[in-house]
């Protein structure tokens, strides 16, 4: 069973993705803020992470750049899910290391799940 | 008696021999005297005339005796008027006349004369003289010419001064308005809000104080420096090198000096007299500005991203309530509309940001080359089930040798869709057909797509392109839609250096064209 960590302040929509990741049968670890987002993957290394951008204290950008920095968490894909959307913001992703972007807004849970077994894969 | 008759006739005698010897005196006198003199009868007949008589006039001796002395006035002298006056007051003294010399040459003389009477008082002859003054008149007429010419000569000069005072007058005036010109010029320079510099030949000719404060070099700016000597000091580099990269010639381009200084510099090329050219550079900061912008971007990135949370949510929690069994077909209805609302509030807030992101003019990213049909086809396949849902066939049509375009796939690619979402959306039956081709001779990419839709009204075709705008036929037929798409589009295609335009008749269809450079 694949583990996938979810960082995301947001409770809502972080309760909608673990709800629609386990049922797609993922295990799940959650973290609401890049701090202990960051130690949660050093210490669980998860096959994957969903990322949010902006983050209380620590954001998703700088989240990313630790982990890859990290030989120990560098191999684990890292999947933006975030409202920021700017081709900026996207390139600026991609430019850390990420594996993909998505827009929150743009996707459905079941695309977004889809994504993550892709990149699995 | 006798004796007395002898000492009278002795007497006599002496006084005959004394006569005689007076008379040759006077003959004598008469032969050698220069001075001209003459003796005529009561008539002025001319008796006889003087050795200087001769001279004078160009006689021989005694040649003029028994004419006229009237005949010698020269032609319409008063001279016979002077005869008459002395004829009445048997006196002249020095009356200027006008005579005549034996070859009729012009004579001028100043006359004197005398009336030589008898015992009795009757005038027995004239003695005459004259002072040769034609010398002197000639003197005295070449002196008046002179005279005259000087003082014609004094009056043209006069005039010319006066022209040349005038002509002055005139260009002291100029040279004040010109002078009145310059200190405006100045002065407005001076006060410029801009920062100004003007180079001439490679050099700084002149900065107003603003163009020095920009730099902060108040002291360090000096006139006449070379453009050289300007790139040595650090601050003023970069502009020096922007100068340089532009040949000197005309633009407008941002320039970031540091964080807290950036400028708009737009240079003008301004002719001189002597067929160079100068440059006019104009340094306007706009630093106030590009934070004023960043704030307003960086509101709309936050606003966007605030808007997009919510809208996730209920496009998730939404999306997964249809995912699971167990809703009426109502409920479901109900559902999916309210999913297909919140689409649409998301495209909006994405058209929103589009807008934005165009005014800033930072939309389009790096330029690829990619194959056009592709991404037509793309944007075919995205809306595909918008166009099943309203049973509208799309074509699309290409041939091959259409080129790679240099174009921003993502932006050509939003272009594409939002042109093939209008025309599903305003279209009632019927079918849509996209076409590629290549314009060999403009080296262009011409894409069009053919709608048998609701046409745009004629009266409405000039806003087409402008923000917001929506037809009212399309209104009506459509609620849907920001009125954003065809600004969107237009800036894409602009910004890709091409061009787009559209031919359309209300209720038969509409066809949208863009064109793009290779």
């Amino acid at each position: 069973m694949s583990k996938i960590l979810i960082i995301e302040d947001d409770t809502f929509l972080r309760e909608l993705m673990k709800r629609k990741t386990q049922e797609a049968g993922f295990e799940v670890i959650e973290s609401v803020d890049g701090e202990s987002g960051v130690k949660a993957a050093k210490e669980q290394k998860p096959d994957l992470v969903l990322l949010d951008l902006i983050l209380p204290g620590v954001n998703g950008f700088e989240v990313l750049a630790a982990l890859k920095e990290d030989v120990a968490t560098s191999d684990i894909p890292v999947l933006i899910l975030s409202n920021l959307g700017q081709q900026e913001d996207i390139d600026k992703a991609m430019r850390l290391g990420a594996a993909d972007f998505m827009i929150k807004a743009h996707f459905t849970p079941n695309e977004i799940v889809e994504k993550a077994k892709q990149i699995l894969k | 008696m006798d004796a007395k008759n002898n000492f009278s006739k002795r007497k006599e005698k002496e006084l005959e021999e004394d006569t005689i010897v007076l008379e040759m005196a006077i003959k004598n006198f008469w032969e050698i005297l220069p001075i001209p003199v003459c003796t005529t009868s009561p008539t002025f007949i001319i008796l006889e005339t003087g050795k200087g008589f001769d001279v004078l006039f160009g006689y021989v001796k005694n040649e003029l005796a028994g004419e006229s002395l009237k005949e010698m006035a020269f032609d319409g002298d008063n001279f016979k008027k002077i005869l008459d006056k002395l004829f009445q007051q048997r006196k002249i003294s020095n009356i200027e006349a006008t005579l005549q010399n034996k070859k009729g040459e012009k004579i001028s003389v100043l006359v004197s004369a005398i009336a030589q009477e008898d015992k009795r008082g009757e005038v027995f002859s004239y003695l005459f003289s004259f002072v040769d003054v034609t010398l002197i008149k000639e003197t005295e007429r070449k002196l008046q010419e002179q005279i005259k010419d000087s003082m014609r000569n004094a009056q043209e000069l006069t005039e010319s001064k006066k022209a040349l005072m005038n002509i002055l007058e005139d260009v002291e005036k100029e040279r004040k308005k010109a002078e009145l010109e310059r200190d405006k010029t100045l002065a407005l320079i001076h006060n410029f809000a801009d920062g100004l510099l003007f180079f001439e030949k490679g050099k700084l000719t002149l900065f107003n104080p603003q163009a020095a404060k920009t730099f902060a070099m108040n002291r360090s700016f000096k006139r006449n420096q070379s453009v050289a000597a300007l790139s040595e000091n650090a601050k003023l580099k970069p502009l020096v090198e922007l100068l340089q990269n532009s040949h000197f010639k005309a633009f407008r381009q941002e320039l970031r000096l540091a964080e807290n200084l950036i400028l708009e510099v737009s240079s003008i090329e301004v002719p001189q007299e002597d067929g160079e050219k100068g440059v006019m550079v104009v340094l306007h900061d706009v630093t106030r500005e590009k934070f004023v912008e960043k704030m307003k971007t960086d509101f709309v990135t936050i606003a966007a991203h605030q808007l997009r949370t919510p809208l996730s949510a209920i496009k998730w929690t939404l999306s997964m309530l249809l995912s699971t069994s167990g809703l009426g077909a109502e409920q479901q209805d109900f559902v999916n509309k309210a999913y297909a609302s919140n689409e649409r509030i998301i495209n909006l807030v994405n058209d929103l940001l589009n807008v934005t992101k165009i005014e800033e003019g930072k939309f389009i990213s790096e330029l690829e080359k990619t194959d056009m049909a592709s991404v037509i086809r793309q944007a075919i396949n995205d809306m595909k089930n918008l166009a099943a849902a309203k049973n509208l066939k799309t074509e699309f049509l290409t041939s091959s040798g259409v080129p790679l375009a240099n174009i921003d796939k993502d932006k050509i690619l939003l272009a594409v869709g939002n042109l093939l979402e209008n025309a599903i959306r305003y279209t009632r039956d019927g079918q849509i057909t996209l076409e590629l081709g290549f314009d060999k001779e403009k080296e262009e990419l011409v894409f069009s797509i053919t709608d048998t839709g609701i046409g745009i009204p004629k009266d409405q075709q000039e806003r087409v392109f402008s923000r917001f705008f929506r037809a009212p036929n399309a209104l009506k037929v459509e609620t849907e839609g920001s009125g954003l798409g065809l600004y969107i589009v237009k800036n894409i295609i602009e910004a890709h250096g091409g061009r787009i335009w559209f031919k359309s008749e209300p209720d038969k269809g509409s066809t949208f064209y863009f064109a793009i450079p290779r």
